[in-house]
């Protein structure tokens, strides 16, 4: 049992959940409107030439649209039925403003 | 790199090093590749070729190797529209397919393979793997009854974007959401403008895992108990120490070396 931990194939994933870009959008966009942070509330469609163009100081080709207009899916199998994980943490929807006041403190310390 | 794995790097060695405090700091070089692996530090006893030594590798990855930014699959749904693929871990060839390149094609043309984020270090552990597998293999064949001195367990954790806290010490802000904040106010230059609103692309369809930063922890604490605890199953000599081995070929690296 627990050399099944490390077989061949120990791959772990470690998903507790999803969340499309528009719904993140939506969610991030109103907490920061209501900090009056943006004049929108409502999330904007950009072109991808404009994402594919942050992040470039990273040096990694693309990043942005990495992180902003790519799927990146999986579940996490083997952790729940290997090692018996028990994910109990808050979902990203009730920690978000949280993570976003984070954020743009961080922002403004720099 | 994926950053929210650089990040997890950082959190992750803060919090291990409050837990475990015997950390030593141990440089590597991207080039190097499993050598690195087999060459671990000396354990303080040398190894009996009866009582085998187990030494543990988790290694951090990230789903930044799964995602479909670079796809030049004709198939593939154009950014911003949902991608139906999810990946598992339980499945072999869902977790080795994404870095082993296909053959090239026999007709000369040159292969348009681009490795996806995190592909050359998963490669590495994987030929680590696969090499010990045939050693083992091949000293059953011939009868020896425990193959090398010295074994490498490996685990590869590939967390999706994180959010949220940790507990102590560790950094306030992940990944993924200081990016996107700054991307919304400021732009990424001295001269960039932020866009004004939060954003998507095309219809925004575009899926991502996610993973609290104490439920990522949890996981890792788990894998590192079960490490401690034995993952060896006959021999015994391991067991006053355990190295562990966080392994980060493009940052350097980290070695742990639990005391017991």
């Amino acid at each position: 049992m627990i050399a099944d931990c490390w077989p061949l194939q120990g791959y772990y994933h470690a998903t507790t959940q999803e969340t499309t870009q528009l719904e993140l959008a939506q969610a991030v966009g109103r907490i920061l409107y209501e900090k009056g942070l943006i004049k929108e509330k409502e999330p904007k469609q950009v072109p991808l030439e404009r994402v594919d163009g942050m992040m470039s100081s990273y040096g990694l080709p693309l990043l942005g649209r990495y992180m902003f207009a790519s799927n990146s899916r999986s579940v996490a199998t083997r952790a729940k039925d290997v090692l018996g994980w028990v994910p109990k943490a808050p979902s990203i929807w009730d920690v978000l403003e949280q993570d976003v006041a984070d954020a743009i403190e961080a922002l403004g310390s720099k | 790199m994926d950053f929210s794995t650089l990040i997890a790097f950082f959190i992750i060695s803060s919090r291990f090093s409050s837990s475990y405090p015997f950390c030593l700091p141990w440089k590597e070089e991207k080039e190097t590749n499993t050598n690195a692996i087999s060459q671990a530090p000396a354990p303080q006893t040398p190894p009996n070729p009866q009582k085998p030594i187990t030494k543990y590798l988790i290694h951090l990855s990230g789903t930044g190797i799964l995602s479909d930014y670079r796809s030049t699959d004709p198939s593939a749904p154009p950014p911003g529209t949902l991608n139906p693929r999810v990946y598992s871990d339980v499945s072999l060839a869902d977790n080795t397919a994404i870095f082993l390149p296909p053959p090239p094609p026999n007709d000369g043309r040159s292969s348009d393979w681009i490795d996806p984020l995190h592909g050359e270090t998963e490669r590495i552990v994987y030929e680590a793997w696969r090499r010990e597998e045939e050693e083992a293999k091949e000293a059953k064949a011939n009868g020896d009854g425990a193959a090398a001195a010295v074994r490498v367990r490996t685990a590869i954790m590939r967390p999706p974007d994180i959010y949220g806290r940790g507990l102590g010490v560790a950094r306030k802000t992940s990944a993924y959401v200081p990016f996107y904040v700054r991307e919304i106010l400021q732009g990424d230059s001295s001269d960039g403008e932020g866009i004004g609103a939060a954003f998507f692309v095309g219809e925004g369809q575009n899926r991502r895992g996610w993973v609290h930063l104490e439920d990522l922890m949890g996981l890792y604490l788990k894998l590192v108990e079960r490490a401690v605890e034995g993952g060896d199953e006959g021999a015994a000599a391991w067991g006053r120490e355990v190295s562990f081995f966080f392994f980060f070929l493009a940052f350097g690296g980290c070695a742990c070396r639990l005391g017991r």
